[in-house]
């Protein structure tokens, strides 16, 4: 019989969150939209349809991915609480050690600080989305994308396994299409269609593995479970 | 015996038992999980699993409710506040008696 701490409960139920690849399938998606609007800046209606599409995803993100498991994950494996249910919602979770009288105030400390940790973390990560962003919109030099790959592939690296879960070959292939985009650069580069190309590019990627993922678990789970009564 | 030991004698046994003590554990931990996910997480068959969760459900320690998610039909399990109030009472009582056992130096 394995080891059975909260600690490990509660990283399995978040690994099982990310085990289906629709989290990842429905965040890429979100990003492959976005880079696609910002491409189509001279066709206005299409653009708004993608606008909104991406509007809808990014403010009904927990929702469809819900509805995505309802049909395809809890029927074949079942239902756990959210990650973000604790992390957002509800105060956090107590673990162990901070329901025993002996706990080791070390612990303690650590499970108070994880979430001011994820606070600053946050904080370094949109920092670094936003330089690279910027810059590759305002800097009109092909290895800007190169600089922007490897940003985005270091805030990717950041929040890898933290705050969501990629596979190790789209982090270090973001890099790479930063390269690409520099060596190669696109026709007729305006500051919107440099970022469009990178941000769909990095989108197709993410979406890629979020396709992967979720046939190696339908591969791995073919059947619906009959649920218990 | 020592104070630390006799503290054994006072676990609740409803927790106690392995199985219930690993739903009793995941449940502390995840918040809620359906019957499902429990059965696939502790590898138990689907009468052990029921007939624990009754245990459970019938001490109020964990409350069981049938919903759906889509259309999907869930049996979610969670814990009321008197199962997280006595799983905390049991880790207490547990970490006392394990402070009462000697030391692994291996």
């Amino acid at each position: 019989m394995h080891r059975k701490s909260p600690t490990a409960a509660q990283r399995r139920a978040w690994n099982y969150w990310f085990d289906d690849g629709l989290p990842t399938l429905v965040g890429g998606f979100g990003c492959f939209v976005f880079g696609l609007s910002f491409i189509f800046d001279r066709q206005p209606l299409f653009r708004l349809l993608l606008a909104a599409t991406y509007c809808v995803i990014l403010l009904r993100n927990r929702s469809i991915i819900e509805w995505l498991k309802a049909r395809l994950t809890y029927p074949r494996t079942g239902y756990v609480t959210p990650p973000y249910s604790s992390q957002d919602e509800l105060p956090p979770l107590p673990d162990l050690t901070s329901v025993s009288l002996q706990a080791d105030p070390a612990q303690m400390a650590k499970t108070a600080s994880e979430q001011h940790e994820r606070k600053q973390r946050m904080i370094l990560v949109l920092a670094m989305l936003l330089a690279a962003v910027l810059g590759t919109m305002f800097i009109d030099h092909p290895w800007t994308f190169a600089a922007a790959g490897i940003d985005l592939g270091l805030a990717l690296w950041i929040m890898n396994g933290k705050d969501f879960r990629l596979s190790w070959i789209v982090i270090s292939a973001i890099p790479l299409i930063g390269f690409s985009l520099a060596i190669f650069p696109p026709d007729a580069m305006t500051p919107a269609h440099r970022l469009g190309y990178f941000v769909t590019a990095g989108g197709l990627l993410i979406v890629t593995d979020g396709v992967v993922a979720l046939i190696r678990y339908l591969w791995r789970n073919p059947g619906l479970s009959v649920p218990a009564e | 015996m020592t104070p630390d030991l006799q503290k054994l004698a006072g676990l609740d046994r409803v927790i106690h038992e392995p199985a219930r003590l690993m739903i009793m554990t995941t449940l502390f931990a995840v918040g809620e999980a359906d019957f499902l996910y429990l059965q696939r997480e502790f590898g138990l068959t689907q009468g052990n699993l029921s007939s624990h969760l009754a245990k459970l459900e019938e001490t109020k320690y964990v409350l069981i409710e049938k919903t759906f998610k889509g259309k999907y039909p869930l049996t979610l399990c969670r814990l009321t506040k008197k199962g997280r109030k006595a799983f905390e009472e049991y880790v207490r009582k547990m970490r006392f008696v394990a402070n009462a056992a000697p030391a692994d130096n291996h």
